[in-house]
């Protein structure tokens, strides 16, 4: 094919219709979407000419590179606007720090995990550790008269699978597993939120409460006791992502196999 | 006629020449378009320890076995000036190894307070060999200059130019009034070289004598008023806190560091040897008392780091002059000792107080949660201090055990006693850097970058040399004893 393969789908107005429930201000790739009657799967793709293809079909006729032996990049500078790193935080290897993100010191960020600091910037506090495929994202303004950054303090553990979105984590706060946490709200210091909780946009968990549930409700207050083991939980998640690093050396290997790779010519140089 | 003396004078000469060369070097290549006006206080740094290091070994080459007067008896190389510029040497490299991140990190594109320090740094080797007057009197301008200069080198804040211009008229005071001291000594006995002063001078108990004397009691008063003006000892310290606290904190660690050693070095020259009397000794025992008193006083009510630095190196000041008010060969063994250990107690210090220097380390407060943010600087940074205030087993117990031995070997017991309350007192603030950073719950937590390889090698070498000296000090000791013999003998 001639011309570039436009790898978007187009219904626009579908898609601006998705991106007002996502409420992002910028247009999105829908995950799906409906062209000519066929119902277009994830992983098909549309040509200029309304021609759809399946990834295979794609990969096989474009020139667009489908395979990139790079992989993806872990920190993406957007603009001026570069990621930075603590030099013993525990980034993992295919996690996407873009933007403004600042991960601190002895924060951990774990496997699979998005940090997208596109619009404005995200900071993973001291010791704070954020669990497997999470996603955090920042929204260019807040409905609540708060910061649209997305801040999360020390000593905070935020679950597997979440989504925190332009909101405020204060000090020692523990955020359950699939936990989604809306624009403008403030989860205040030694607050728990339960697994699969749902924080709507503007809400604020006040201190020392554990909250659960769609809308997130207030379920009873945190013990004493739990509010001397929020630290030491997140302690205890860095030292096994201690364990982690270990396993990293400060320069990856990878580029051997590259030149590898050239030598038998099954990449253009 | 002079050709002896280059020979001798193969490390000042070498040091100058680097000067210049790095200063054009400076001075071409940051202004040339070709390459962009690149800032080059980096390169001209590390170019300036490379100078200096090469320097330490061409005065370390040329190891005195006997006393050589230069360049007509102005100048005078023997073992003292020798382990001196060594030391001297050893200590400006330190402060090199210091700024090489500082420059950077301040955003400060000034590579001429590094050609100023190695210039002040060979004002400072000519200073501790002056052997008259004159000599020592042009030695000390050329380096206070320098001083005034890079006091004030950060041109946009108020403090460093308040900083400097207070120094500078403090420090040409102090000069005038040394100036005046000479022209008193010089008026009343014709000769300004130390030798023949110290044959004058042999013996002689000014008090006895009538109006002859007294021009030569006021003159070595000037001239000891302006050498304590210098050091900051006491009723003279007004402007260091201010000066501390408002250069640049590179600027202070130099001023609190290097100066020290060549001021008490040339104190040493002029009156141990060229004005041996008891006279001298009941004003340095006055100002010592009073820096050890104010030493501890006043920095009990320091919140900022630098100026608390600054009191304690005024009281670190009086607890050296101990010893040089006891005249005995132990007391100035002990003031070298002590000398010796304060630098690198101070280098440390001011190698984390650089090292911490991301958002304006300013208040002590700030060192909060070090002990969790940072557990090995906390551990250092505890260390030092501890050694600072003289508890047992580190390097800071045993310079102050050796000055009070001296003191009291040497009967001058109320100096001992003070010494020891003194000490006591500074506990209290030198232990409160441990209670912030290891008990106090800091509001609001800094988070410091990463120091650099050099500042971090720094201060483990000097860690170690503090926690780990008193498995070995007799090198120190021989050393020490060797430099105090040469001069009294």
């Amino acid at each position: 094919m001639a011309g570039a393969v436009r790898c978007q789908a187009r219904g626009a107005g579908l898609m601006r219709g998705l991106a007002r429930i996502a409420s992002s201000s910028l247009p999105i790739a829908a995950p799906t979407a409906v062209i000519g009657g066929r119902i277009l799967q994830r992983s098909d793709f549309v040509t200029d000419s309304g021609f759809i293809a399946t990834r295979q079909q794609c990969r096989e006729m474009s020139t667009h590179v489908s395979w990139d032996y790079r992989g993806q990049r872990q920190m993406v500078p957007l603009g001026g606007r570069v990621p930075s790193m603590a030099v013993d935080a525990f980034v993992a290897p295919n996690v996407v720090l873009a933007g403004s993100v600042e991960v601190q010191d002895k924060a951990c960020v774990f496997y699979g995990s998005v940090l997208r600091g596109d619009l404005n910037k995200i900071v993973v506090g001291f010791c704070s550790n954020i669990g497997d495929k999470c996603v955090l994202h920042a929204a260019a303004s807040s409905p609540t008269g708060l910061s649209a950054e997305t801040q999360i303090g020390k000593y905070v553990t935020i679950g597997n699978f979440s989504t925190l979105r332009s909101c405020t984590i204060e000090d020692e706060v523990v955020i359950g597993q699939r936990c989604v946490i809306m624009e403008g709200s403030l989860v205040e210091t030694h607050a728990i939120l339960e697994a699969g909780s749902v924080v709507p946009p503007g809400r604020r968990i006040p201190s020392g409460e554990v909250w659960a549930g769609n809308p997130a409700r207030f379920v009873r207050e945190v013990s004493y006791d739990e509010i001397a083991a929020i630290p030491r939980l997140a302690e205890g998640i860095r030292e096994i992502a201690e364990s982690h690093m270990g396993e990293f050396l400060p320069f990856s290997t990878a580029y051997l196999e590259v030149e590898k790779l050239k030598k038998t010519s099954a990449l253009a140089a | 006629m002079f050709e002896h003396d280059f020979l001798a004078l193969f490390p000042e000469i070498f040091l100058i020449n680097a000067t210049i060369i790095l200063l054009i070097y400076g001075v071409v290549f940051s202004t040339s378009k070709k390459y962009d006006y690149p800032p080059l206080v980096r390169n001209v740094g590390w170019l300036g320890l490379l100078s200096v290091l090469i320097t330490i070994l061409l005065v370390a080459v040329g190891s005195p076995l006997a006393v050589a007067n230069l360049v007509y008896n102005n100048l005078i190389i023997d073992n003292f000036t020798y382990f001196c510029q060594i030391f001297l040497l050893l200590s400006t490299a330190s402060t090199m190894v210091m700024c090489l991140d500082y420059f950077k990190q301040e955003s400060l594109n000034a590579f001429e307070s590094i050609v100023l320090i190695l210039l002040s740094t060979c004002s400072m080797l000519f200073m501790i060999s002056a052997y008259d007057l004159i000599a020592m009197y042009l030695a000390i301008e050329l380096q206070s200059l320098c001083f005034y200069v890079i006091a004030a080198s950060k041109r946009d804040s108020e403090f460093s130019t308040e900083a400097g211009l207070k120094y500078f008229i403090l420090g040409a005071f102090s000069s005038g009034i040394l100036l005046f001291g000479c022209s008193m000594i010089y008026g009343f006995t014709g000769v300004t070289n130390f030798e023949e002063l110290a044959k004058i001078f042999t013996g002689y108990e000014i008090t006895l004598f009538g109006a002859q004397s007294s021009g030569i009691f006021m003159g070595i008063l000037f001239i000891a008023v302006g050498f304590l003006f210098k050091i900051t000892a006491v009723p003279f310290h007004m402007w260091a806190p201010d000066v501390y606290e408002g250069s640049p904190t590179i600027v202070t660690a130099f001023f609190s560091i290097a100066p020290k050693i060549s001021i008490l070095a040339n104190m040493l020259r002029v009156f141990i040897y060229s004005f041996y009397d008891p006279t001298w000794q009941q004003l340095f025992f006055f100002c010592s008392i009073a820096s050890m008193i104010l030493g501890a006083l006043a920095a009990m009510a320091q919140n900022k780091v630098k100026r608390l630095l600054a009191y304690s190196s005024i009281g670190h000041v009086g607890y050296l002059l101990i010893g040089f008010s006891c005249g005995t060969i132990e007391g100035i063994q002990s003031l070298l000792i002590g000398i010796f250990i304060y630098v690198l107690m101070t280098v440390n210090v001011f190698a984390i107080v650089l090292a911490l220097r991301q958002n304006r380390f300013k208040y002590i407060a700030d060192l909060g949660a070090l002990a969790k943010t940072n557990p090995i600087l906390a551990i250092t940074l505890s260390i030092t201090m501890f050694s600072y205030a003289g508890i047992p087993p580190l390097a800071g117990f045993c310079s102050k055990f050796y000055l009070f031995f001296a003191a009291l070997g040497c009967g001058a017991y109320l100096l001992a006693l003070i010494g020891v309350v003194t000490s006591v007192i500074s506990c209290f603030y030198y232990i409160r850097f441990v209670k912030i950073m290891y008990f106090d719950t800091p509001k609001t937590w800094i988070l410091y970058k990463p120091m650099d390889r050099e500042k971090s090698l720094l201060l483990a070498i000097t860690v170690f040399f503090i926690t780990f000296f008193f498995l070995y000090p007799s090198p120190l000791f021989l050393v020490t004893h060797q430099m105090a013999l040469c001069l009294c003998l």
